[in-house]
Formats: structure tokens, sequence, C-alpha cells
């Protein structure tokens, strides 16, 4: 006769790899045996991305959706208030607070780490010289600041398996890329030949960024090394007023550019999503069309590939896009949070909103 | 062809080449290999023979496409049909799946293991520890403190049901 007490601890432990976040602390509630696995969190939760949605107005919790359970959590999480959230990897976000410091939290076990001032925001201005006082066209706020300084951040690792980790973030006025490893006391800026960035990713190891110039995408290799640069490894990908992803589909480097269109005089709305594959060896390119049923959740995360069979409610072949990840609709909020059916070229909603979001949601892995 | 005898002394002849997706089978094969018939029986002594004729069946569909399975490379269309295969097959009382993964354990199955613990992980979704309990048969065993402090407030965003 089966009983379920008398399972041994390592048939268990593989039993929680299956468990999502919320279901892996229910688990740990049923019995003290089960209690005692849960503790040794050994495997990372197994779900799909929660879209972290900013503080409930009442309560100052943070609501994080489930997409997956259709339903919104709110944790008391101090650290993230009146934060701005810059990035997100492996369970990692990048808060950056109103006199501009810089962190790296993890929201679920509220673990920190104190990121080195940021470089200035251009030749110009930098901490001395940004005042106090509301945003306006061109002024040099900390609330202008906090908004516009970091772009993105990503990691290399996640900082809770390895203590060998980078950070790359892409700031400034002209989104330029600067690293810091633990250990080190500033910032390492990458000399760049007057490129502005549009996204960064780690790839097979490395981190590359995608640039634009003169209406052409270009794919660049982060050299984080001792000589620290950008250099140029892919092909030249026209482009004309888009915002340009880089995402890594399950091996292959896809750039994705998503055409806006403004309506009500200042609001954007995506119109068009075009895919492209890159051939980083031969430096081509070719228009993209999924075969491999994956799904990808992107915007100012780093982008994460999930295999949708094993999650009901999440489709086949699409772009989860949050918002754009610039400044650009911070003054009206946030409301383009798009699916995109890669293979259909159709367009759908995860998360609908009857106001503007005041930030734009941003994915986040729930990881302990 | 070798001999399976489950607890209840019953016997299962398989051929080698389907019970070797057994790892604990093979390795004991391979140990044995040019010995005598007799050396060829194995016996399976902490599970029932309900268990024995589910993990034939369960070998014997995977037995006609293990290198397709181990290498991904099966169509789209066969993938389709194996996991109907696999849902039904799995669609059985928590007990039984708790025998599978005794058994896929025990016999080293790393398939069969992860599909039979992919199933209970779906049972205990979106479940209450008071539920997962009932249907495991599992007590408790708290402390009244535990279950009204220590444990609530260890991760109280998933206990109080706060809904935005």
């Amino acid at each position: 006769m089966a009983n379920w007490s008398e399972l041994h601890t390592d048939v268990l432990e593989h039993l929680t790899s299956f468990l999502s976040l919320p279901d892996f602390h229910r688990f740990g509630a049923v019995c003290r045996n089960w209690h005692s696995v849960a503790r040794q969190k050994r495997h990372p939760p197994r779900q799909l991305p929660w879209l972290v949605l900013g503080e409930d107005d009442t309560t100052h919790k943070h609501k994080f959706f489930s997409l997956e359970e259709n339903k919104t959590y709110l944790i008391e999480i101090p650290e993230l208030q009146g934060q701005r959230l810059c990035g997100s990897s492996y369970g990692w976000l990048f808060t950056l607070d109103i006199e501009l410091n810089f962190r790296l939290l993890n929201p679920l076990t509220r673990k920190q780490y104190d990121l080195p001032p940021l470089p200035p925001y251009n030749s110009h201005n930098n901490i001395t010289t940004y005042v106090k006082g509301p945003r306006s066209e061109n002024n040099f706020t900390f609330e202008a600041m906090q908004l516009s300084l970091v772009a993105k951040a990503i990691l290399d690792h996640d900082p809770s398996r390895s203590s060998d980790f980078k950070v790359l973030i892409m700031y400034g006025e002209r989104n330029r890329l600067a690293f810091w490893k633990l250990g080190d006391p500033t910032w390492t800026l990458i000399p760049d030949a007057y490129i502005r960035f549009n996204d960064i990713i780690f790839y097979k190891e490395d981190f590359y960024a995608v640039g634009c110039c003169s209406r052409y995408n270009e794919i660049y290799l982060v050299n984080t090394g001792l000589s620290p640069c950008a250099k140029r490894v892919g092909p030249l990908v026209k482009e004309y007023d888009t915002f340009t992803y880089l995402v890594d589909y399950l091996g292959e480097l896809l750039v994705v550019q998503r055409y806006r269109k403004v309506y009500k005089g200042q609001l954007y709305k995506t119109e068009k999503i075009i895919i492209f594959k890159i051939d980083l060896e031969h430096e081509k390119y070719s228009v993209y069309k999924p075969i491999k049923g994956h799904s990808v959740f992107m915007g100012a995360n780093s982008c994460m590939t999930v295999d949708p069979s094993k999650y009901p409610g999440c489709k086949k072949n699409a772009l989860y896009l949050t918002d754009l990840p610039q400044q650009v609709f911070e003054r009206h909020g946030s409301k383009d949070l798009l699916i995109y059916d890669m293979v259909e070229g159709s367009f759908s909603r995860y998360y609908s909103t009857a106001h503007y979001l005041p930030a734009s949601p941003i994915w986040l892995y729930p990881n302990y | 062809m070798i001999t399976l005898i489950s607890s209840d002394k019953r016997k299962f002849h398989v051929l080698e080449e389907v019970a070797n997706q057994s790892l604990t089978i093979r390795d004991v094969i391979e140990d044995r290999r040019g010995r005598r018939r007799a050396d060829r029986i194995i016996l399976v002594t902490n599970i029932n023979s309900k268990i024995p004729e589910k993990v034939i069946v369960y070998w014997l569909r995977h037995f006609l496409m293990p290198e397709e399975i181990a290498h991904a490379s099966m169509s789209h269309k066969k993938a389709e049909k194996l996991k109907k295969w696999e849902a039904k097959f799995f669609d059985t009382d928590i007990d039984t799946l708790n025998d599978l993964i005794l058994a896929a354990d025990s016999l080293d199955i790393p398939s069969l293991f992860d599909g039979a613990c992919e199933k209970v992980s779906d049972i205990l979704k979106n479940r209450s520890a008071e539920e997962v309990g009932e249907i495991s048969k599992i007590e408790n065993e708290f402390t009244h403190e535990e279950e009204e402090e220590e444990i609530p407030s260890e991760n109280a965003w998933v206990w109080r049901n706060e809904f935005a």
C-alpha cells in the first residue's frame, strides 16, 4: 500500500522540481518531512514569469501578476518602495531610487547587492549637477534621472548560484554600455564610436548588444575582459523607426523589430513586428519563422524562453512583450502589453488594464 | 528474455531490449552476462503486481522510439501522439502514482520517474496544504503553534490570499 509520507527525500526533492513557487510553499506546509525538503530549495521553481505591476495604492504592497493562475499576488517588499525597475535577470531586479542608488535585489529572499555609483548621464552632467524638482523636458532633475539614467541592466549568471557574476548596463543619454563585476569598485565603461545601443543580451556565455547606426542595426560582441570594447560581429540589418530587441531563441540569436505608431497625439501603439535570425558566423540574416513552439517573455528583462506545452494558458510560438523600456511612455503610462503570434503574425493581450499603468511592468522569474 | 518477479510472486517475462530501459536492470544484465538462464530472473520486491504491468506497458510504448525520444528528433505529430498517450497513462489515482514513482526510482527509469512526478505536481497545483494532506492521507504533525504562526509567517503572501 502506498504511503506518501514514506517517499524518500531525493524523490520528494525531484517532485519539487515540477512545482511553481506558490505550490512549492504550499507543499512545504503539508507535513514535517515535506517541510524539511522544501527548506533545501534544491530546484528553481517551474513556472512562467510573473509580471511585476508596481505598488498597490492602498496596501503599499507590490503586485505580481501570475499568468498561469490569472491572479495577482500582493507581497510586502519594503526594499521596492519608490524604486524604478531597470532590469530583471534570474529572479533579481535592478532597482534605482530617487537618490540614484543602484541595487540588485531578489524580491523574494530580499537579498541585496549595492552597486557602485552610476556613470554620468552625459559629459556635461553628473550627480553633482542634478537638481531636485519635478521632471520636464531637458532638465536634469533627480526624478528625470531616475527614469532615464539606466535603460536596461542584465546579469550574466545568477548571483544565488554563482559568486562570480557580472552586470552589463545600457545607460545615459546615448544608451552607452558599462559593466561591473562583483568586487570591482566602479563601473568599467565600454568605449564606443558614438553608437546608440538598443538592447543587450547574455548569449552563449558572452554579452552582445544591438546598436543603431544610420538606419541599420548592428550586432556587437561586448568584451568585458582585459581590453573592454564593443566589436561589431554581425550583419547589418535594415531598420526604420523601430525598437529593436535581441532574443535568444533556443540557441538562435534573433533580432526582433517592433514598429510602433503614434496615435491620439502622443501615445504609442505597436503596429508590426519583424523577426530576423542572425547568423554570426557568416554575417548574414534572414526572416525567421519559428517551428519549435517555444514562447519568449521579453522587454526590459533578460529574455526568457519557455516551453508552452508545460504551462496551460501559455500560447505557442508567442512573444510576450511588455511596454517599451524607454522613458518615452513614462509621461503617459504604459498599456502596450502584447502577445505576438510569430506564426500567424497576429496580436492579442495577456493583461488588460483600463488605466495606464504608472510604470512599465517587467517580467520576473520568481526565484530564491 | 528476462523475468521480473513482483512482491506477490507473479512472474513477468520481458525482452531484454525492452527491460533495458531500466538502468538498474541493464546493470544487472550486464553483470550477469554469459551466465545461466536462472540468473536472468530479477526480483522486484518492493512493488505489487499491478505496477510491473503498468511499467511494462510504458516500456513497450517507449521501446518503439527510444532513439527519437533521447535525441528529441521526433516529428511533431509523433510527439503529440506520445504526449496524449502519456496523459492517459498517468491519469490514475494518487496511490498508483506513488507506486509508479517508487518503481521508477528503484528501477531507475528516468522518463517514467519524471512523468509520474509531473502528474503529481499537477494534482498539487493550486491546492492548499490541507487539501494535499487529505488527498495523500498525510497527517501534518505540526504543532498548533507552527501551524498558526511559524509557517504562515515564512511566506505570508501565499497564505493571506490577498489578491488585487
